[in-house]
């Protein structure tokens, strides 16, 4: 029978570091992902998990088991990707430019070649990079991981009726964001 | 687009995330609004694009590169913990050893043979009286006190 997140979190507590190893194993590729879908880029996104991997493990005792091991280390590494965020806000220049490049390449592209459907998803995922980590975080939780409001809710540590809100108006922008991409 | 009051609704129920009564209520809007139906219509689109995108999962590199970090915070821990044992014993250990400094100073010619510099040959009677005020309370053996003196035993 398979171990619970929870009593691996509470041996790893006790200082039985294989059991975090084993929690490292079982989440890390999600919350990899879900760097990735934040950040856009791989490096940034080996970091930030890297950060919320060694932050979980000095505060796993910390842990209280009211909401998931998931979904706590899910809110450690969505703080980490926002102050990621606000680290490479002085960057975003850069990523801009690579961002008008790509629309430009995907306007260029016919919508039937393999080409053209690489760079529209790459341009989804760069579009999403210029909202803001609030909006960002929602729509990946939401589009990306599938989250339901109220796993969102948890996740972030705000009320459903702010999840809602909150995912409109990132619908909203995201909308007019990606319009500039359409051929 | 013009704004419709009960636009946000629809997002909610885009997700199905409305209640039967309130979902059913939103139906009935939509057939009559066609602001909110064209907002529903964005939202579909956007979800539908957004399905499409597939991110790459992690390399099994850069998985050993997080067992790493966990390890690398591990060992931190344990040479933290480490730490917070040493620092008193280390604190006690410089006390002892400026108390003893100072009891040496004040007892002994060290501190002086110390501050000139050398063990001159005019600090030895120092060492001399010392020793036998040792020697009178029975501290050191005859042999040692007559080799200070320049007697061989």
């Amino acid at each position: 029978m398979e171990i619970s997140d929870i009593d691996l979190a509470r041996a790893a507590a006790g200082g039985d570091a294989q059991a975090f190893h084993a929690l490292v194993d079982r989440h890390s590729a999600e919350m990899f992902r879900l760097a990735l879908s934040l950040c856009g880029k791989r490096a940034d996104a080996e970091d930030i998990c890297q950060e919320a991997f060694f932050g979980a493990f000095r505060g796993v005792h910390r842990f209280d088991g009211r909401s998931s091991f998931k979904t706590w280390l899910t809110r450690i590494l969505l703080r980490q990707a926002s102050k990621t965020w606000k680290k490479n806000k002085a960057r975003n220049a850069t990523s801009l430019d690579l961002v008008d490049e790509a629309g430009a390449r995907s306007r260029n592209a016919s919508p039937t070649s393999p080409v053209g459907s690489v760079d529209a998803s790459l341009d989804i995922l760069e579009v999403i990079q210029r909202l803001g980590p609030e909006h960002q975080q929602v729509v990946v939780l939401r589009e990306l991981q599938g989250m339901s409001y109220d796993q969102i809710a948890q996740t972030l540590g705000i009320p459903r009726g702010t999840v809602e809100s909150r995912l409109f108006r990132a619908r909203i922008e995201l909308r007019k964001l990606l319009k500039d991409y359409e051929p | 687009m013009n704004n419709c009051e009960q636009e946000n609704l629809v997002c909610p129920y885009h997700d199905g995330e409305l209640d039967e009564l309130r979902r059913l209520q939103v139906e009935n809007h939509l057939t009559l609004c066609g602001v909110c139906r064209q907002r529903l219509r964005e939202f579909q689109g956007l979800t539908e694009r957004l399905s499409r995108v597939s991110v790459n999962g992690m390399s099994q590199m850069e998985q050993a590169r997080m067992h790493w970090v966990v390890e690398r915070a591990r060992v931190d821990l344990s040479s933290r913990a480490l730490m917070r044992l040493a620092m008193p014993l280390l604190g006690m250990a410089a006390s002892l050893l400026v108390v003893t400094s100072v009891w040496l100073v004040d007892n002994g010619g060290v501190g002086r043979s110390a501050r000139t510099g050398t063990l001159a040959q005019s600090d030895s009677s120092d060492w001399q009286r010392v020793a036998m005020n040792f020697h009178s309370d029975n501290k050191l053996p005859d042999w040692m006190v007559r080799s200070l003196g320049g007697d061989r035993p």
